[in-house]
């Protein structure tokens, strides 16, 4: 069901600041008994000029776009406290909200600031958390995903994702050009890692966040690059005859699974890293593929269609039997875990749909998490709270998250073009 | 005779133009911006208009010509025109209607030896994109076993797949699709 109420509030919330996004974060489906929270505006101390960014209002969005949270909208505030002698509990109790956060930004130095921040529980009237944080003009808003992200771990017991980055495919039908991009969780700083006028696929982020490994077509054929996300430094590690696709980090970072064809037909092979060494983990005249790591390191699920159609299977990464793990539907392909262990995200046709599928390994129980035609290229947040995938909507590729309980979804729009294949960094 | 011997074994050079433009990014992106490819790949499809093609007449010769066989050449020019052959939804199986256009391609590969073919490989937008990859290369590599089967050298056939990538369609229907499930028969004859 779609909420007014919500959509309305994240518009409100965006209007602040979304000249410079090229993702734009809209609520399509909200949730019902999220927790009641104010995040009043961060004043900027001694001065008559906002902050560059405005840091309440990021956090604000950042919570409610979690879906965990009911957020009062600025206008319905009874008063705008950014330090702790302005707070009068009583007018926030009145509104029924449980837990309210104020902060100021103060200058530190020539486009230096010191962020302070409380989180308060309205009902016992005391503060749970205080810090303040050092940060730059440019890390502004990075400093403000770090407050919702520890509010969020405060709050709820899960960790936050806030902090994190995405990276993507961008096209637009008036250029050739395609991109590799990144950037932050809710949309804002993208940059431009890869431009190219042939195919670019598969971004993968290194477990530390630092490194991308994607494939290009830029040499008339597709090859395996890992390229350094902050010095733009890159090295093409596989080139060999056929395919070269698919990479996905091992949870360590040291190896790097592919798919090669070079053996006549598509097969897993993993990469060690350090030495460039390979070893292939699947022989079979049917094509395997789309290979990722559980998050302890010992298993890899693939795409095979060994048995005839597109399924999951899962193979010890010494070695071994591959274990049929998808029974349901005629098509399941581009698995991966969450990081728990425990939950498989997936492509599953549905009734001629692509839909984005949760497959309970424990219990056996896949459950459908979305609604389009053509999704695909699922990945968890690295929170596990969230999927995100590709759709189309509005006749355009868009990125698209889903609660992994299925209770929230979202949509991540740029504002012209299409964008695809969505990968979400662990830190 | 002659004259036939003398255009058909014309050797043709293909010079493949990059047709690359500079950097047309918004500019606050300019500056994030860590690597631009702009280089010319070694094998692309390309349209007629950005090829430059040198001819040079052959050197008249008593040696035998390398014949022209079985098929009367009319259908096999045809023929030779033909460069898609469409498949069924997640197949890599060559349906019976593409077998003259792909023995037309065959056999004038046979005939001229030094000739190459690239098979491209591609598929519909459906499902994931790297399984599409390789249903790709699964099209192209039925092709070239085709033409394996017709005694064409695997020295003259490279083989390359753009799954779902390269749309010839870019709609989102039945009929888009079926056009993009193709192997395409990239030839410089």
């Amino acid at each position: 069901m779609v909420c007014l109420r919500q959509l309305y509030l994240a518009m409100a919330l965006y209007a602040f600041a979304s000249i410079a996004s090229a993702l734009e974060i809209e609520i399509t489906e909200g949730a019902v008994g999220a927790l009641p929270i104010a995040v009043a505006p961060f004043a900027m101390t001694d001065a008559k000029v906002d902050p560059p960014h405005p840091v309440g209002a990021i956090i604000a969005a950042d919570l409610h776009r979690s879906g965990q949270f009911k957020i009062l909208a600025e206008a319905d505030m009874p008063t705008k406290p950014s330090r702790d002698e302005q707070v009068d509990f009583r007018d926030w109790r009145a509104l029924g909200i449980e837990n309210l956060v104020i902060g100021e930004v103060n200058p530190n130095g020539p486009g230096a600031y010191l962020v302070r921040f409380r989180l308060y529980d309205v009902y016992r009237g005391e503060q749970v958390l205080g810090y303040s944080l050092p940060t730059i003009t440019a890390d502004l808003r990075s400093t403000a995903h770090q407050i919702a992200d520890v509010i969020y771990e405060t709050l709820t017991g899960q960790k936050g994702a806030f902090d994190t980055r995405i990276a993507y495919i961008a096209s637009t039908p008036e250029s050739s050009k395609i991109q590799l991009k990144i950037a932050d969780s809710d949309g804002y700083n993208p940059q431009v890692l890869v431009s190219s006028n042939e195919p670019l696929m598969s971004p993968a982020w290194s477990p530390d966040g630092r490194k991308l490994a994607y494939v290009s077509f830029e040499q008339g054929k597709s090859s395996v690059w890992v390229q350094y996300v902050f010095t733009g430094r890159r090295e093409r590690v596989a080139n060999f005859k056929g395919i070269n696709g698919a990479p996905s980090w091992s949870p360590d970072g040291e190896q790097l699974a592919l798919t090669l064809s070079k053996g006549g037909n598509p097969d897993i092979y993993i990469m060690n890293m350090a030495d460039g060494d390979l070893r292939q983990l699947t022989r079979h005249w049917s094509i395997d593929t789309e290979a990722a790591w559980s998050p302890d390191g010992e298993f890899i699920v693939f795409t095979s269609d060994r048995g005839g159609s597109p399924q999951i299977y899962q193979i010890p990464v010494g070695g071994g039997e591959a274990q049929r793990v998808t029974f349901e539907g005629e098509y399941n392909a581009r698995a991966s875990y969450s990081p728990d262990g425990r939950y498989l995200t997936l492509v599953t046709e549905v009734d001629h749909g692509y839909r984005i599928g949760l497959l309970d390994l424990q219990r056996n129980d896949l459950s459908i998490l979305s609604a389009g035609r053509l999704d695909e290229s699922p990945s968890f947040a690295p929170n596990g709270g969230m999927i995100i995938y590709a759709t189309r909507s509005g006749g355009r590729d868009v990125l698209a998250a889903v609660s992994t309980d299925g209770r929230i979804r979202q949509r991540l729009a740029v504002q012209k073009g299409n964008v695809r294949e969505p990968a979400w960094s662990a830190r | 005779m002659n004259a036939k011997l003398i255009s058909l074994s014309a050797l043709v050079a293909v010079l493949l133009l990059s047709a690359c433009s500079s950097t047309d990014m918004p500019k606050e992106e300019q500056q994030n911006t860590a690597i631009i490819i702009e280089n010319t790949p070694d094998i692309v499809e390309q349209d007629e208009q950005d090829q430059v093609v040198e001819t040079h007449p052959a050197r008249e010769t008593d040696e035998p010509a390398p014949q022209p066989l079985a098929l009367p050449e009319k259908t096999d020019k045809h023929l030779l025109s033909k460069r898609h052959i469409y498949f069924d939804y997640d197949q890599s199986l060559i349906r019976s209607e593409f077998y003259p256009v792909l023995q037309a391609h065959a056999h004038h590969l046979v005939s001229y030896p030094q000739a190459q073919v690239l098979i491209e490989g591609h598929a519909d937008e459906r499902g994931s994109r790297e399984y599409n990859i390789a249903l790709g290369e699964r099209r192209a590599a039925a092709v070239k076993r085709f033409f394996d089967a017709e005694g064409v050298n695997d020295a003259q056939m490279e083989i390359i797949s753009y799954g779902e990538e390269r749309p010839l369609d870019n709609a989102h229907n039945e009929e888009a699709w079926a056009k993009n499930r193709r192997a395409v028969l990239v030839t410089a004859y």
